[in-house]
C-alpha cells in the first residue's frame, strides 16, 4: 500500500535540540530497582521483612495481654483459640503477644549489627584502603589476626563475664562483627582510588574526609548494603543460638531462642504451638532477609546485566 | 610459598595468643573469684584452695603461669569437680565430638557437592528448583529447631532412628543430618554457582567439541575446576559446625565436648570455659591454617602471598 506523499512531514534537524536526551536517565539505583522488581523471590523477602517490621512494632498492642503476664491453672498450655491466637504457655502466657515480644528483640539485634558494620566496618576499611601504604599493612594484619577468632566463642565469653541480656549480644557481636565489612570497603576503595575523579579530586585539594565521605564510600554502598543483609540475619541466628543456649536474653524477657529451648522439653508431647511458633518465625524472618540479600547482590551485580 | 606459610604461621600465633589472652583477661575481670559464690568456706581452707590455683599470686604472675601451661598443653583442673582436669574431658569428650563433626562435615561436603553438581547441569529445571528450595530451607532453619523436629518425627512418630543417646551408628545418624543441613545447604550453592561459572568456559566447550563423553568432560573438567571454593569454604565450614554441635549435643544429649562446654558455662566453671575455649579456638585457628595452605597446592594459578591474591 502506497502512502501518498503529502501525508508525510518533514522533521528538520534543529540545532538546538541536538544535545537533548529524549529517554530520562536512569540511575545506578534505579538501574537495580528495576531489575529487584522483576525478581519475586527478593520481592517476597521484602515484604516480609515489612511484614515482620509491622508486627514487631503493632503485634503486641493487638492483644490485651503482655508477655510477662502468667495465668497459673487452667490458662496453662492453652491449644490456639480465639481467646489466645498462639496458645499459652506452661506459664500460661500468651504465644502470640511473647512471639512479636521475640521479633522485637531479632530484629533490634540485627538493626544494631548492621550499625555496628556500617559505622566500623566501613570506616575502617575505607581509611585502610585509602591510605594503603604501611597503614594499610597494618591494619589489615590486625583483621587478619581477629579473622581467626571462633566469633560465636568469643561472643559466649562476653556473656559469661558480662550480664547476659540484650546489650552484652550487641556488644560482644561488634568485637568481631565488622571485619567481613572491613575488607570488603577495603578492596573496593583499593580499586576505586586509582580512578581519575579521586584523581581530580586530589588535584582540587579535597581532604581525606572529604574523599573518604563524598567520593570513595557512596561508590561502594551497592556491595555495603548487600553485605548488610546479610549481616542481619546472621546476628538474628546467633541471638536465637545463645538465648537457646540459656546465654541470651534472660527471663520473663521473650526471645525466639528461649522460646524454642523452653519448648523443647515438651517436644515429644502434644504442645506442637510452643515450638512451632517461635521457629516458624524465626526461620521466616532467616528466609526473608537472606532472599532479599540474595535478590539484592544480584541486581546490584553489573556481571549480571544481560 | 615458604615466606607466605611462615607469614600465616606468625598470623596463626598472634591468634592463639590473642584468644588466650583474651579469655584470661575476661575470666579475671569477674568481680570476686571463683569462691565467692560458693558456701563459706573456713578461712584456711580457703586460703589453701586459692593456693592450689595459684590463685594468691599477682596477676602478671598468674598471666605468665597460664600461659606455660598453655605451652605445655595443661589445661588446668575444673573448679566444680577438682577430681577431673580439663585435658580429661577433652579426652573423654572429644572422640565423641569429632566422629560427630567429620561425620556431619562428611555428609555436607559430598552431598552437596552432588546437589550442587546436579543442580548446574539441569540449570532452571526441576532438580535445579528441587535443590535451591532445599538450600533456601537449609539456611534459613536454625539446627536447633531441626533437631528437636528430627526427634518428633523420625524418632517418635515414625520410628525410624533412636530418639537420643550415643554409642552406636544409628544413634549418630540423626545428630549427623540435622548438624549438616546448613553447611550442605551452603555448599550446594557455591558448588551450583561455581559449576555454572566452569560449563561456561571455553574449556569445556573444546572439551565436548573433541567428543569426550558427557561424563568425563564433568568428572576431567568441570568437577576439578568448580570444586575449588568449595575447598576455601571449609575452614569456616568447621567453625560453624562446631559451635553448632553445642546445641546439637544438647539435644541429643551426646557425651561430648560441646556438652561439657555449656554444661561449663551454666554451672560458671571458669577453668573449663577458658580450657575448652582455648582448645577449640586453637583447633580451628590451625584448620584454617591447614585450609589455606590446601588452596595454594591446589590450584596453581593462585599465587600465594601475592597482593592479588587476597
Amino acid at each position: 500500500m502506497a502512502i501518498p506523499a503529502h501525508k508525510f512531514e518533514r522533521v528538520e534537524r534543529k540545532v538546538e535540540q541536538a544535545e537533548t536526551i529524549r529517554k530520562p536517565s536512569i540511575s545506578y539505583w534505579k538501574d537495580a530497582w528495576l531489575r529487584l522488581r522483576k525478581n519475586w523471590l527478593a520481592m517476597l523477602g521484602l515484604g516480609l521483612i515489612i511484614f515482620l517490621v509491622i508486627m514487631a512494632i503493632f503485634g503486641p498492642v493487638f492483644s490485651k495481654y503482655t508477655y510477662y503476664q502468667q495465668d497459673l491453672g487452667a490458662g496453662q498450655n492453652m491449644e490456639p483459640s480465639s481467646e489466645h491466637w498462639f496458645g499459652t504457655d506452661d506459664l500460661g502466657r500468651d504465644v502470640f503477644v511473647r512471639t512479636w515480644e521475640g521479633a522485637r528483640i531479632s530484629l533490634q539485634i540485627g538493626f544494631f549489627a548492621a550499625l555496628i558494620d556500617l559505622v566500623v566496618g566501613v570506616l575502617y576499611g575505607g581509611f585502610s584502603g585509602y591510605k594503603g601504604g604501611r597503614t594499610d599493612e597494618v591494619m589489615m594484619r590486625i583483621v587478619d589476626v581477629l579473622w581467626g577468632l571462633p566469633y560465636l566463642l568469643v561472643v559466649i565469653l562476653f556473656l559469661v563475664v558480662f550480664e547476659p541480656g540484650m546489650w552484652t549480644i550487641i556488644m560482644a557481636l561488634s568485637v568481631t562483627g565488622w571485619l567481613n565489612m572491613a575488607r570488603l570497603v577495603r578492596g573496593q576503595v583499593l580499586q576505586l582510588k586509582e580512578q581519575e575523579y579521586v584523581m581530580a579530586a586530589q588535584t582540587l585539594g579535597a581532604s581525606t574526609k572529604r574523599l573518604l565521605f563524598k567520593h570513595l564510600i557512596p561508590n561502594t554502598m551497592g556491595p555495603i548494603l548487600v553485605m548488610l543483609t546479610f549481616t542481619v540475619p546472621n546476628a538474628i541466628f546467633a541471638e536465637a543460638f545463645l538465648s537457646f543456649l540459656g546465654l541470651g536474653v534472660q527471663a520473663p524477657v521473650a526471645s525466639w531462642g528461649t522460646m524454642i529451648n523452653d519448648a523443647l522439653v515438651v517436644v515429644l508431647s502434644e504442645e506442637w504451638w510452643r515450638l512451632f511458633f517461635p521457629a516458624f518465625f524465626l526461620s521466616l524472618t532467616l528466609l526473608a532477609f537472606n532472599a532479599f540479600g540474595d535478590g539484592l547482590r544480584d541486581a546490584l551485580d553489573p556481571k549480571m546485566r544481560k | 610459598m615458604l615466606r607466605y606459610i611462615g607469614k600465616r604461621f606468625v598470623i596463626m600465633l598472634a591468634t592463639l595468643w590473642l584468644i588466650a589472652s583474651l579469655t584470661f583477661v575476661l575470666m579475671h575481670s569477674i568481680p570476686g573469684d571463683p569462691f565467692t559464690s560458693e558456701k563459706k568456706f573456713p578461712k584456711a581452707t580457703l586460703e589453701n584452695l586459692k593456693k592450689e590455683y595459684n590463685l594468691d599470686k599477682p596477676i602478671p604472675v598468674q598471666y605468665l603461669l597460664y600461659l606455660k601451661n598453655l605451652a605445655t598443653f595443661d589445661l588446668g583442673i575444673s573448679i566444680k569437680t577438682p577430681t577431673r582436669t580439663v585435658n580429661e574431658m577433652i579426652e573423654d569428650g572429644f572422640p565423641n565430638s569429632a566422629q560427630l563433626g567429620v561425620q556431619a562435615l562428611a555428609i555436607a561436603v559430598s552431598a552437596g557437592i552432588l546437589m550442587g553438581m546436579v543442580a548446574a547441569i539441569y540449570q532452571s529445571r526441576m532438580p535445579d528448583y528441587i535443590m535451591m528450595v532445599l538450600a533456601v530451607i537449609g539456611i534459613s532453619v536454625p539446627n536447633f529447631v531441626l533437631g528437636p523436629l528430627f526427634q518428633k518425627y523420625l524418632g517418635l512418630e515414625w520410628e525410624i532412628f533412636p530418639i537420643a543417646g550415643w554409642g552406636d551408628f544409628e544413634q549418630s545418624v540423626m545428630p549427623s543430618i540435622a548438624l549438616a543441613f546448613l553447611p550442605l545447604a551452603l555448599v550446594t550453592r557455591l558448588m551450583r554457582s561455581s559449576m555454572l561459572d566452569v560449563l561456561g568456559q571455553d574449556y569445556i566447550r573444546t572439551a565436548r567439541a573433541k567428543g569426550l563423553p558427557p561424563f568425563r568432560v564433568l568428572s576431567r573438567h568441570s568437577l576439578r575446576n568448580a570444586i575449588i571454593p568449595v575447598v576455601t569454604i571449609i575452614g569456616p565450614l568447621s567453625i560453624g559446625i562446631l559451635t553448632g554441635s553445642f546445641v546439637i549435643e544438647k539435644i541429643f544429649s551426646i557425651p561430648g565436648i560441646g556438652k561439657y562446654f555449656v554444661e561449663s558455662v551454666t554451672n560458671r566453671d571458669y577453668s573449663v570455659i577458658m580450657g575448652v575455649t582455648i582448645f577449640y579456638a586453637g583447633l580451628l585457628i590451625f584448620m584454617n591454617f591447614l585450609v589455606d595452605l590446601a588452596y595454594g597446592l591446589i590450584d596453581p594459578r593462585i599465587k600465594l602471598g601475592s597482593k592479588e591474591a587476597r
